[in-house]
């Protein structure tokens, strides 16, 4: 092996790693022009929102000054991205507080709840997909294909609702409202109902995707080989088939977190539950306009950051990933 | 014949294709010795993969059907599916066509050789990862132990294929099953894995049934041929008697149409017509559609395999004539 060989073997993961940094940057920069003209868009004067309609005009011309309202749109702009360079989401409007102290506060809420639902969702799903492609176009394939119909259209707040009825109101297992403070027990057992209502959805899906993709892998050639060297059928299935039908699974979730970040809004509605989601709703209702605009932002980075863990988890799963 | 490692007797493999069953393999028999090479030729479609992977019962359960005997040092193989896990990989090893997919593109190429190991020698990983790394060095991969820890797309074609061959190697094989091995590989490649299988195949002993399209190939390396055409062995014999005297016009017709360096690439010689499809096959003799020798006779009566000289047998009305 040459030297050249050599160190591009040492290093192409962490070389992986930069470049796919690297080009999130301008993925980032766009999503926050946008955030920042939308919010530009909205309908009404955010001074005379947050002052309401009694104020006088020199109140109002004192707060569009101190908001910065009257620069131009370019300066509000470049303020904005060097505010963004420190650090500095800005000032809530409502709380008096940095947007990014209170969104930190509650970003471990969504965090959490995105995470048992997307976990829940995986350690249901694959094994519901591996089951139902290996008896193909039998009864149970029939059953779990019919269920995964209803987990993609059972809305996420109705699931919410249903699942606060049963298991909070007719049985008292779970709190009807999800606890902030208490032990880290408490913590879980608050989170159960709002994963599994989150997961619903996500089961539906990854049991399609492993489904297909596991009937797939089957027919491919290094199954026949793995046949033909006299594996066991199970170690064919485990071993050399399921790496390979994963990496699509894989996708689908990267590609739907967006999505589930999306429904935790609605989960944290439903379930009263702190979070970005809660706190976007109650900012929009109050006309907190920086707190939405930081909020936007935290919500592109989020799926950014995702999407990047999606692609290394490819390298990981794939090793001709991150070669060329 | 002492030496026969395999025995096979009126093998006839069907399809359910349409509501109906169609043979695919027609009462093929033939025997292996140790230490030969039977060459299967034919055109693509004409059942010599399928009789392959009838031996080793390799076919998809559902819509095949394989009847006939098979005997692997005299003793009937074939008809329990865990005792035939067992034997493959150990006692009957296969190479395909298609290096660059027949591998697990997630697995290091020296656990893919050494898995036959450790599933039939009952070796730690660590014994059979020591194995595999002395089987790459015997099929001619350079620098063996440090590309052991690589992947299959870090290898070229005929690289891959030779590590095909080391691992249908790795548990001393009786009879090896080659399917194209080949076809896929640049030409200057082609002459180094023939030569490597025809190494191996004398000092291991081996019985070699190699399958192939080319009569270049069978020139080049077999012992004995036997020639099929529409699921049946239409002639075989040893190599030399079958290329100085082919009896069936099928084989003829392959013989003539190999290109010479002495004659343009237009005067190639093509059978005309094609293989008839599975489901309408002609009564009697199947390529009598396609003869230049064609009686009346052919339409009715399906010949069967006559003796010529010792060894070699051809089915043709015209030439071989009908068993008295």
């Amino acid at each position: 092996m040459s030297a050249m060989n050599d160190w591009a073997g040492r290093y192409r993961a962490p070389l992986y790693i930069l470049r796919r940094l690297l080009s999130a940057i301008p993925t980032l920069l766009a999503v926050l022009t946008v955030i920042f003209f939308a919010i530009r868009t909205l309908p009404g004067d955010p001074a005379l929102a947050i002052l309401g309609d009694t104020a006088t005009d020199a109140a109002i011309a004192g707060l569009r000054e101190k908001l910065g309202l009257n620069l131009p749109v370019w300066r509000q702009y470049l303020n904005f991205l060097t505010g963004l360079l420190h650090g500095d989401l800005g000032t809530s409007l409502v709380y008096g507080r940095g947007v990014l102290s209170e969104l930190l506060r509650v970003l471990p809420y969504t965090l959490a709840l995105t995470m048992a639902s997307i976990l829940i969702g995986t350690l249901i799903g694959v094994p519901l997909g591996i089951i139902s492609a290996l008896h193909r176009n039998r009864f149970i394939d029939y059953v779990t294909r019919v269920l995964s119909l209803l987990g993609f259209s059972f809305p996420v707040f109705y699931a919410g609702i249903m699942l606060i009825l049963m298991f909070s109101v007719w049985l008292p297992w779970f709190p009807v409202i999800s606890s902030t403070s208490g032990s880290f027990g408490d913590a879980v057992h608050g989170l159960v109902l709002p994963a599994v209502a989150g997961s619903l959805g996500l089961i539906a899906m990854i049991t399609r995707a492993s489904r297909s993709s596991l009937l797939e892998v089957m027919g491919d050639d290094y199954i026949r080989t793995a046949r033909a060297k006299g594996l066991p059928e199970k170690t064919v299935l485990y071993r050399h088939a399921l790496r390979n039908a994963l990496i699509p699974v894989v996708t689908v979730i990267g590609l739907y977190f967006a999505l589930i970040i999306g429904n935790s809004v609605l989960i944290e509605t439903v379930f009263t539950r702190p979070g970005l989601g809660s706190l976007i709703i109650g900012s929009l209702d109050n006309r907190d306009y920086p707190m939405v605009q930081g909020l936007l932002v935290a919500y592109a980075a989020i799926v950014i950051v995702v999407n990047l863990l999606t692609d290394l988890t490819y390298s990981v799963i794939d090793p001709r990933i991150g070669q060329s | 014949m002492t030496d026969t490692v395999l025995q096979v007797r009126n093998l006839t493999t069907s399809f359910y294709i349409g509501g109906e069953w169609h043979p695919a393999v027609r009462g093929v028999s033939f025997d292996l010795a140790r230490d030969e090479t039977l060459a299967i030729v034919g055109e693509s479609g004409c059942g010599k993969s399928v009789t392959v992977m009838s031996i080793m019962r390799l076919l998809p359960e559902a819509g095949s059907r394989i009847e006939g005997e098979i005997l692997l040092d005299g003793v009937p193989i074939g008809t329990d599916p865990e005792a035939m896990q067992k034997l493959r990989g150990d006692r009957m090893a296969m190479i395909f066509q298609e290096p660059m997919t027949a591998l697990n593109p997630v697995l290091r190429v020296g656990f893919q050789v050494a898995e036959p190991l450790m599933q039939h020698r009952g070796l730690s990983r660590e014994a059979a990862m020591e194995e595999a790394v002395r089987l790459l060095e015997l099929v001619g991969i350079p620098s063996a132990k440090s590309r052991a820890r690589e992947y299959p797309h870090q290898f070229s074609g005929g690289m891959r294929q030779r590590v095909m061959i080391a691992m249908a190697l790795a548990c001393e094989p009786e009879v090896l099953f080659a399917d194209e091995p080949t076809t896929a590989l640049d030409v200057t490649i082609q002459a180094q894995v023939l030569g490597l299988l025809e190494d191996l195949r004398h000092d291991k002993g081996m019985g070699l049934l190699l399958i192939t399209h080319s009569m270049g190939v069978v020139a080049a390396v077999a012992d004995r041929v036997a020639v099929m055409y529409a699921g049946a062995i239409v002639e075989t014999g040893p190599v030399d008697k079958i290329f100085a005297g082919p009896v069936h016009p099928y084989t003829e017709g392959l013989l003539r149409s190999i290109p010479r360096p002495d004659r343009d690439a237009q005067d190639i010689y093509s059978i005309p017509g094609a293989v008839p499809s599975i489901d309408k096959m002609p009564k009697g003799c199947r390529f009598a559609p396609r003869c230049p020798l064609k009686i009346n006779r052919c339409e009715t009566v399906d010949p069967v395999l006559v003796e010529i000289t010792p060894g070699h047998f051809a089915a043709c009305l015209v030439r071989a004539g009908e068993p008295s």
